[in-house]
């Protein structure tokens, strides 16, 4: 079952700055999730009280404890129940008052949690982005898909559409007749790159559901570059990467929650804010076609819908990886997998 | 399966004039369906490009062909894809690069779609309104109901909830209670009339969801004729027809249509009057009725011999076809 073993990964389900010490709640593969931050840090907990299931996201934090609205249960930061008014103090608390508690950190800019004991920690970005001092990372939007994540990973690893979906903004500059190039997996997942004559793309994916699309300036003429948005007219030059990254989380199997980060090594100087720009554009095109897309789930089955050997390539290997991700749910055999996916693509 | 034998018929799927050389989406049966007019006529194409599943209807027409909005695959009028824009102008199409085509003709102002092999026509007019010379149909407006089409036409097939759902509208001019009169099976359906003393309501439905109700006043004065746009006589005849097309299991496009064979002077708008008020009187009860399909087991609701006789053999009629009866 592909939920049960995406539960054995990190996925974001909130940007940092959302989460205070206000309880709210997310979602997270069907999941839901009182999430709130105390003295301690960040805390994530089942959002269903053990008593008659009402959402503790809904109460508050009384003595530091988080209030269920019902009968005022109060639950520690690890799901343990602290306080029952209707035993009064001196009340003995059952053994199973509990909810679980969930593994939850910060990084990048967000908030990750895994429901089971994750198979990988959360990996770097392509060039050590966040680390490098020559690289300046920022996070660009948040958008709410009604669809998969895997349906909407699927439409960020896809080139060809480019000149259809965004026509006139990210268009591949020589056509939209595409080339032959190679996917080639990884023990993370799969990489390929794609020359336009202008920019090559460089794509990372790492399972299950990020995405960097890493775009190298080879050409300053010709096309969009990606770095040429500059206020004061830097010109591109040869060499500018400029690195737009995804990562879906799944809500639930018909709802995503897509976070985005823009990268460079380049125009340091030009304000942050004109790289956000464009993004929620692009983005609306494509959730109309994605939300669209009959059914919401990704087919894994390859003979469920037809493929194009060279142009769907990524997209062939992405259902393959997921194909095997679901049908070796909690294992950490990942090099097995790659020798596996090595063999039947 | 009732579903499956509903395939099997045509229904209707859009006003005509609403179909334009503009594709747009409609739903039959839970199917969607891509709708749009060409030089040669209406085209009707499964909504789902075989591609990536995106809806080809929100794309455009290039060259006379059908484009999907993802990556421009191009589709003709029979449901073939004759260009795929990353294979280039020479590339080899696949062989299974098509989607469905489905049947579709254009009759009664609206477009009709069948999704498989019909076994009936369009349905009839009781008195061949649309050619008689005598007479004047128009289309009185379209309704979308969160109900099925069962419940929709048991509901108009039902005289007996006017004095309730519709009082100071459409009542029974002699009063709720209901006279014992006969419902008689037909080649695809029933027919029965009941005599309120003002007019002769005389009901055909045919399967699976079409009802004429055709009402000929037999006493002007007394209560309503449904001809008072005029001078009211024995002999006028008003016929309201109403048509279910099942978008799926719970909702319901409805398209209702008026004749008459009396007034012709006067304009047809003044016969539109008051739909919209009676129709959203019916709505609010069927669409509240659980389930929303209509029940035919006929152990599932309870039932009162007279007054629920046309229910009663309607809901026989689509267990039969259900089991493929009329197929």
């Amino acid at each position: 079952m592909l939920d049960e073993a995406l539960r054995h990964y990190w996925h974001p389900v909130a940007t940092a700055s959302e989460v205070t010490a206000e309880p709210q709640q997310v979602r997270l593969l069907g999941e839901n999730i009182v999430l709130y931050r105390d003295a301690e840090g960040l805390v994530a907990l089942a959002d269903r009280c053990v008593h008659r299931g009402a959402a503790l996201s809904r109460g508050c934090i009384r003595d530091g404890r988080l209030m269920c609205p019902y009968h005022g249960w109060e639950y520690d930061r690890d799901g343990t129940v602290g306080f029952i008014p209707a035993l009064g103090h001196d009340g003995i608390i059952p053994s199973q008052a509990k909810v679980p508690r969930y593994r939850v950190q910060e990084r990048f800019e967000a908030v990750w949690v895994a429901l089971d004991e994750p198979v990988t920690e959360l990996q770097p970005w392509p060039d050590d982005d966040w680390d490098d001092p020559d690289w300046r990372v920022l996070m660009v939007g948040a958008w709410r898909w009604q669809t998969s994540a895997a349906r909407m990973i699927e439409n960020v690893i896809d080139f060809a559409h480019f000149n259809f979906v965004h026509a006139g903004i990210t268009e591949l500059a020589d056509g939209p007749f595409i080339k032959p190039y190679d996917v080639t997996v990884t023990d993370y997942g799969m990489t390929y790159a794609y020359n336009d004559s202008v920019i090559i793309r460089d794509y990372h994916l790492h399972l299950p559901f990020t995405l960097h699309d890493r775009k190298v300036v080879v050409a300053t003429s010709g096309g969009v570059t990606w770095t040429e948005q500059s206020d004061n007219a830097t010109t591109s030059k040869i060499g500018d990467v400029t690195t737009v990254s995804f990562i879906a989380s799944p809500i639930d199997s018909a709802e995503t929650l897509i976070l985005g980060w823009l990268s460079r090594n380049h125009s340091y100087e030009t304000p942050d804010e004109y790289w956000k720009s464009g993004f929620d554009e692009v983005i609306e095109q494509d959730r109309v076609v994605v939300e669209s897309q009959d059914p919401p789930e990704l087919p894994l089955d390859l003979r469920s819908e037809l493929h194009l050997k060279v142009a769907d390539g990524a997209s062939m290997v992405y259902r393959r990886l997921l194909a095997d991700l679901a049908d070796n749910a909690g294992s950490t055999a990942t090099a097995t997998r790659a020798a596996s996916l090595a063999a039947v693509g | 399966m009732l579903d499956e034998a509903l395939r099997r018929y045509w229904h209707p799927v859009a006003v005509s004039g609403d179909v334009t050389a503009e594709p747009q989406q409609v739903r039959l049966l839970g199917e969607p369906i891509v709708l749009y007019r060409d030089d040669e006529g209406p085209v009707a194409l499964a909504d789902r490009c075989v591609h990536r599943g995106a809806a080809l209807s929100r794309g455009c027409i290039r060259d006379g062909e059908l484009m999907c909005p993802y990556h421009g695959w191009q589709y003709d009028r029979s449901g073939r894809v004759s260009f795929i824009p990353a294979l280039g102008p020479d590339g080899a199409i696949p062989r299974a690069a098509r989607v469905q085509r489905h049947r579709v003709r254009e009759q009664y102002g609206a477009v009709w779609v069948a999704l498989e092999a019909p076994v009936a026509d369009l349905p009839p007019w009781p008195d061949d309104d649309w050619n008689d010379p005598g007479r004047r149909v128009f289309m009185v407006g379209t309704w979308r109901w969160q109900a099925s089409a069962g419940r929709m036409v048991e509901n108009a097939a039902d005289f007996a909830h006017f004095n309730f759902v519709h009082a100071g509208f459409t009542e029974l001019a002699d009063g709720p209670f209901i006279k014992p009169y006969e419902v008689k099976p037909t080649d695809d359906g029933m027919t029965y009339a009941y005599d309120d003393s003002v007019l002769v309501r005389t009901y055909t439905l045919h399967l699976p969801f079409t009802l004429h109700d055709r009402k000929s006043v037999v006493a002007a004065g007394g209560g309503i004729t449904w001809s008072e746009q005029g001078d009211s006589r024995a002999g006028d005849i008003t016929t309201i027809s109403s048509v279910a097309s099942p978008a799926d299991t719970a909702e319901t496009l409805i398209f209702v249509y008026l004749s008459r064979n009396h007034s012709l002077d006067v304009p047809d708008e003044d016969f539109a009057v008051g739909f919209d008020e009676i129709m959203e009187q019916d709505r609010m009860v069927v669409e509240d009725q659980d389930p929303l399909e209509l029940p035919l087991d006929p152990r599932a609701e309870l039932h009162l011999k007279v007054a629920d006789g046309p229910s009663i053999v309607y809901r026989g009629l689509m267990r039969e076809l259900a089991a493929g009866a009329f197929a």
